[in-house]
């Protein structure tokens, strides 16, 4: 049996966390929450993850902020960062590729939609 | 430099011209004094040259209208006339003319000044507006991708547990009233607005008006560990107001203090009768409100910039609020100090 992948997810709406938690848990993945981008970030100083799942507007550090460090750290560039975010603007979009996202899903987004973005990314990182 | 009369007039009216045409756009409305300059520059040149006729004018037109693109200086150097007195009185009124043109300038300058100001004002409104927009958007969305994600995984689950389905039509259901309470919201700010709200005030005692609010509010406060406390004067306070309404005004003050203040902070309220209205005080000692914002609070759509500090609302609250208390045809009053807290006092007469 292959053992579980790891996702990070960071989010600091409860009921989103209770939903991305059994949305990804029930799909195979083993789930950390950070409940805001500083807890991530010492979260990802500690372990691997392979696959980040990131909310924008949090208190303290935001997901773009996030994202840009990730992507940064010559130990975690590759690991596919996805944005879910209620910022559904263009710019706001912008911001979230620019920081060096892999994927930018807008709220609400489809739970089928989340799981084959991160199929998908995982797949692609592991042929990188 | 010697010039003509008919030069001089000429040069003064395509000077006046080039005025308004830098400062105005077709369909721009002239202030009736430059309109008035035109006139006083014809009459003056006329009394100076009694014999001129209109075809000479326009034959005139031509080669004197080259000579005015040269842009000369208009300060009179020398003017041919019959005479020496003819000249010292076509100089005087030349200069004359000079003052007004330069009165004209100022005028036009400020005129422009304050039409870009009107424009940096519309252009403001406008961003507000779009960041409003965006703002309600996010709120929206937020709650929905909840609510749409929970029922996509109950409806792809036929096998939940009926315990977990429960619990997620729990959250369904909260978020769901989180949505009608942003969407009651804009209409509430929509009708008052539009002037569509009617005031009831009863004889009403506002102390249990106040317990009410607070008891709606407690638990915001409790999941941030915020005392909060309510202090009266007297346990009845018998005032005129519209009791649902009132409730609201409080609530809205108590929420914004909760929401506004740091863990473990404190919130307090006091009511009294002083000078013939009816006080209400709303006091917090959270992040406050920076000097340069205060005076936009109660302006609709507008939300001090707090970087990465994710504060729920739509910029809202404080417009109802204050709409609300002028109904009654009292006053909102802010004070605040960043870092320190706020102060917000209503006051309604009795």
């Amino acid at each position: 049996m292959m053992t579980p992948r790891k996702v990070l997810v960071v989010e600091d709406e409860k009921s989103m966390q209770i939903l991305l938690l059994h949305v990804l848990s029930g799909a195979g993945y083993a789930v950390t929450l950070a409940t805001n981008g500083l807890e991530a970030k010492q979260f990802l100083a500690k372990e691997y993850f392979d696959l980040i799942c990131s909310d924008v507007m949090m208190s303290g550090v935001d997901g773009i902020e996030l994202c840009t460090w990730v992507k940064s750290q010559d130990t975690m560039n590759a690991v596919p960062f996805v944005i879910l975010s209620s910022c559904a603007q263009l710019a706001e979009i912008a911001d979230g590729y620019k920081a060096g996202a892999d994927y930018y899903l807008t709220k609400p987004f489809h739970m089928r939609n989340l799981l084959s973005v991160i199929a998908t990314a995982l797949v692609r990182e592991s042929m990188c | 430099m010697v010039t003509s009369l008919k030069a001089r007039e000429l040069m003064y009216t395509a000077l006046l011209q080039q005025i308004i045409d830098k400062h105005y756009r077709a369909g721009d409305a002239i202030p009736p004094e430059i309109v008035r300059l035109f006139a006083d520059i014809d009459l003056a040149f006329r009394d100076r040259e009694p014999g001129r006729a209109r075809d000479r004018e326009d034959q005139d037109l031509n080669q004197e209208t080259d000579f005015i693109k040269q842009d000369v200086d208009p300060t009179p150097t020398h003017i041919r006339a019959k005479d020496e007195d003819d000249a010292v009185i076509v100089e005087r009124d030349v200069r004359m003319l000079n003052q007004k043109l330069l009165d004209a300038n100022t005028l036009l300058t400020s005129e422009r000044d304050r039409q870009n100001e009107h424009v940096r004002m519309l252009e403001d409104l406008t961003q507000m507006k779009s960041d409003f927009v965006s703002s309600v958007s996010h709120e929206l969305r937020t709650p929905l991708a909840s609510i749409l994600g929970f029922i996509e995984t109950i409806l792809i689950d036929p096998e939940m547990l009926w315990e977990t389905e429960r619990e997620f039509l729990g959250i369904i259901f909260n978020e769901s009233q989180r949505l009608a309470k942003l969407i009651n919201d804009l209409l509430d700010l929509s009708r008052i607005e539009s002037r569509h709200v009617e005031i009831e005030k009863t004889e009403t005692n506002i102390v249990p008006i106040i317990s009410h609010a607070i008891s709606l509010v407690i638990t915001e406060a409790e999941n941030k560990s915020i005392t909060l406390t309510s202090t009266c004067e007297h346990p009845a306070l018998i005032a005129r107001f519209d009791k649902e309404r009132m409730t609201q005004i409080i609530i809205n003050l108590l929420s914004n203090a909760v929401k506004f203040t740091q863990d473990g902070g404190a919130v307090a309220i006091s009511s009294g009768i002083i000078d013939g209205c009816l006080e209400v005080t709303v006091k917090d000692n959270g992040m406050g409100i920076p000097a340069s914002d205060i005076q936009f609070i109660f302006t609709k759509f507008f939300r001090v910039y707090r970087p990465r500090l994710q504060i729920r609302g739509t910029g809202l609250g404080l417009a109802i609020v204050k709409h609300l208390v002028e109904l009654h045809g009292g006053t909102i009053h802010a004070e605040s100090e960043e870092a320190k807290g706020s102060i917000f006092t209503v006051r309604i007469p009795i």
